[in-house]
């Protein structure tokens, strides 16, 4: 999909990205990011911290967050500014629902922007982590290094 | 909590679906809620949005703001002008007040809902309770000391790291998340999580903390946060130069709790800046517990 500046408005969602994380995707992210903290795969480790079983990691529901804004926006424009804060934890074989909203559509550096709201929904319908990106509607290739 | 303070703004479309869900919700079945029909027989283009809904979602937005330790003590709200089923609203609010009294500071709110030309429809006010932090004299403990500081060399560079990024680093990244944009040379927003030092334990500052005498009981990352001159890309080489920059503590429901901040510069292969990041790990103490 390819959304085009012109048409976007504020308070527009982005299409809701779902989400089952396994404990296999755990230990691909882990392999991928080389992040190898215990609590994503030992489950007696996480349970020794007081947790059910492993953990969701923080940044695999930031890279969540990332694809359902990439998805949306497609490859003509890119994500200038991005950022989470974790509230809660997640758990693997949930359901994770990310979702996105425009708040402001504005100019960046003469470039047309927007900003979005994004976060991700457990089953209890709890936020479980909030974020916030800036979305610039030039493609990478147009960016002076 | 200070006078002044913004309120987040929120956007919400209201359907036909939402209207006819509160109608039933407070047993008002006005028809002009949701009988076109009705709603022109009285002049009105189409059904209108019942203002004791926007009440409802500016009362949202306020125990969202304000969390578990307030209580929504009063709201009035005043029905301007009417919306119609359909339009695209924006709630906000600002802090007018905050009156300390006793344990609980009494925060009073002006609050409003616009229409998408920002016409204010809704205008209103509201009074919270906030129960404050006990104040637990925290004696002379604390968890971020100087010694604690300076161990992290708070404000200067401590380590530096360079990790070269090839298509297939992003694919399998990709391949992880789940997310299916396979080949595409430019990496996905939340790759400079992976491009961390310390989430990857190269730099390793934790033997540090046992400067803290303190029974540990929990933590993980707080928040990340990026933002790129411009995007990363298959064939980049990036060196990392890692600072902390910040090392505080308050209290929190887990109880006494360590924040570390720290701040990657990101640099290419020809030295130019692509992107900062910071990146803020909490870290749980009982302070009941002192350990040797």
């Amino acid at each position: 999909m390819n959304v085009r500046y012109a048409d976007l408005a504020v308070g527009d969602w982005l299409p809701a990205l779902v989400k089952v994380p396994t404990t296999e995707q755990l230990v691909r992210y882990a392999g991928a990011a080389h992040d190898f903290a215990r609590i994503h795969y030992d489950h007696a480790h996480a349970v020794s911290r007081g947790f059910d079983g492993v953990i969701v990691h923080g940044l695999l529901k930031a890279a969540f967050l990332g694809q359902l804004v990439t998805t949306w926006c497609g490859p003509g424009a890119w994500v200038r500014r991005f950022g989470v804060q974790y509230r809660r934890v997640d758990f693997p074989a949930q359901l994770l629902i990310c979702h996105g909203q425009v708040v402001a559509k504005h100019e960046e550096n003469g470039q047309p922007a927007v900003d979005l709201e994004l976060w991700t929904e457990n089953p209890r319908q709890q936020v479980t982590t909030r974020g916030t990106a800036t979305v610039v509607f030039t493609t990478p290739e147009e960016v002076k290094a | 909590m200070r006078a002044g303070e913004s309120l987040p703004a929120r956007s919400v479309q209201v359907t036909l679906a939402d209207v006819v869900r509160w109608s039933g919700a407070i047993d008002d079945y006005t028809p002009i809620h949701f009988d076109a029909a009705a709603a022109n027989a009285r002049g009105m283009p189409g059904p209108l949005v019942n203002g004791t809904w926007k009440a409802a979602v500016l009362a949202r937005l306020l125990s969202d703001w304000a969390g578990e330790s307030a209580t929504l003590t009063r709201l009035s709200c005043r029905y301007r002008h009417p919306d119609l089923v359909g339009a695209q609203l924006t709630c906000g609010g600002t802090v007018t007040a905050v009156t300390p009294t006793g344990g609980v500071d009494e925060v009073e709110c002006e609050l409003w809902v616009a229409d998408a030309g920002g016409k204010r429809t809704v205008t209103g006010t509201a009074t919270l309770r906030v129960r404050r932090r006990e104040a637990t004299d925290p004696g002379p403990v604390t968890l971020a000391t100087e010694e604690l500081k300076a161990a992290l060399k708070v404000g200067s560079e401590a380590g530096r790291f360079t990790y070269p990024i090839t298509l297939a680093d992003l694919d399998r990244y990709r391949e992880a998340v789940g997310d299916p944009a396979l080949g595409h040379e430019y990496a996905p927003p939340a790759y400079f999580g992976v491009l961390d030092p310390v989430e990857r334990r190269e730099l390793q500052l934790d033997p540090t903390l046992d400067l803290v005498p303190y029974a540990r009981t929990g933590g993980g990352n707080a928040f990340n946060e990026v933002e790129y001159e411009r995007p990363l890309r298959a064939g980049d080489v990036i060196t990392v130069a890692t600072s902390y920059t910040d090392v505080y503590e308050r209290d929190g429901r887990a109880g006494r709790l360590l924040f570390r901040v720290r701040t990657n510069h990101l640099y290419d292969q020809q030295g130019a800046l692509v992107a900062r990041t910071r990146m803020g790990h909490v870290l749980a103490f009982d302070l009941g517990r002192r350990i040797a």
